[in-house]
């Protein structure tokens, strides 16, 4: 049975097709919060989430999108309730600069650090990202989303997507450069 | 792609294989599950309103026909147009010479005995038609005696059609 059927039986009571449901997203929504808006709210959206599925709060409607893309698109609007709305749901950033080409000379930062190091090194710089460019790299890079589907669940087009995300990974780049220096400093 | 992504590629694989390891705690998948549950029951109570109600439905369907049925039988006329009905107009039971033996059990025997056992009993007014028989029950105890009798009239009204011929009750 596919997603869309396991949803409808959910909601008539199917305990066993909710179990299966939520198997198969609640890691995936869940990680996607924890970087949105932290651990502690995770739980919360995930709970959300499918409370909003199983109460039919959002009917599914497969000609929109997967139901992955259902699933994340409630989820996202749990985390906006969260965050200020100012932080994600302004778009002023004038998108020609996203296109802008970002090179940075400098020597990787992450080459001299080990896994565990680099892990959380990362993990700071992801998020200190400003929402918009955050979500998209949780998306497409730790998700493994394609550009398409992150664009159904961000609710714009593809190549926002893909200037977002140039931009993001500039501003990783630069912010783990920064990281590094302090840490260089401080040893 | 520039030198850098690379690396910061691979950083950010290692933070999704890290990610791996989290999910969501154990509380909120029970907390869904009772939520499912609760639909589940509350389907179900739904169910058995609805079969209930379907079935409280029939039976009004069923019976509300027959009940107007019998108010009708009751209120119109309870015989066909030409029918023959009988009744009964019966005396009280007159005392025989056994009536003081006791006896434990008994029956009561109908039977057509002279018309002038109406008159031992002073009861020649109950019935004045011209037959030599009249009918009688008589109570006979378990040992086989006669204890009572009483005597019985059978009147056949006719039907609406021949209410008007029906004038022939007598009444002891």
């Amino acid at each position: 049975m596919d997603d869309a059927g396991l949803i409808a039986l959910a909601r008539r009571g199917d305990a066993v097709a909710f179990s299966r449901l939520f198997a198969s997203y609640e890691r995936a929504i869940f990680r996607y919060a924890a970087h949105m808006c932290g651990r502690d709210a995770a739980d919360d959206v995930v709970q959300e989430t499918f409370l909003a599925v199983l109460r039919g709060t959002g009917d599914y409607d497969a000609s929109k999108g997967t139901v992955g893309n259902y699933l994340f698109g409630i989820a996202r609007h749990c985390v906006l309730k969260r965050l200020n709305a100012r932080e994600i749901g302004s778009f002023d950033l004038d998108e020609h600069e996203e296109h802008t080409a970002w090179t940075d000379a400098r020597p990787s930062v992450l080459d001299s650090l080990s896994r565990e190091e680099t892990v959380q090194a990362v993990r700071v710089a992801i998020a200190s990202l400003p929402a918009r460019y955050r979500e998209v790299v949780v998306l497409c890079e730790l998700q493994e989303m394609s550009y398409a589907d992150a664009a159904a669940v961000v609710q714009c087009p593809v190549g926002t997507v893909r200037s977002r995300l140039h931009r993001a990974r500039a501003l990783l780049t630069t912010k783990l450069a920064a990281a590094h220096v302090e840490v260089g400093l401080r040893k | 792609m520039s030198q850098e992504q690379s690396p910061l590629t691979s950083g950010l694989r290692a933070v999704a294989e890290d990610d791996e390891h989290q999910g969501t705690s154990n509380a909120v998948g029970l907390r869904l599950l009772a939520e499912v549950q609760a639909i589940a029951d509350a389907r179900r109570r739904r169910m058995l309103i609805v079969s209930l109600s379907a079935a409280a439905a029939l039976l009004v369907a069923a019976l509300v026909p027959a009940w107007r049925w019998a108010q009708s039988t009751a209120d119109g006329p309870q015989t066909p147009e030409g029918a023959v009905v009988t009744r009964e107009l019966v005396t009280e039971f007159f005392p025989l010479t056994y009536s003081n033996v006791p006896a434990r059990s008994g029956y009561v025997v109908r039977m057509q005995v002279p018309r002038a056992a109406l008159a031992s009993f002073g009861a020649t007014a109950f019935s004045r038609d011209a037959s030599p028989q009249v009918l009688a029950d008589v109570v006979i105890g378990d040992d086989g005696l006669a204890r009572a009798v009483r005597f019985v009239q059978v009147i056949s009204d006719r039907g609406p059609a021949e209410a008007g011929h029906s004038g022939q009750e007598q009444t002891p």
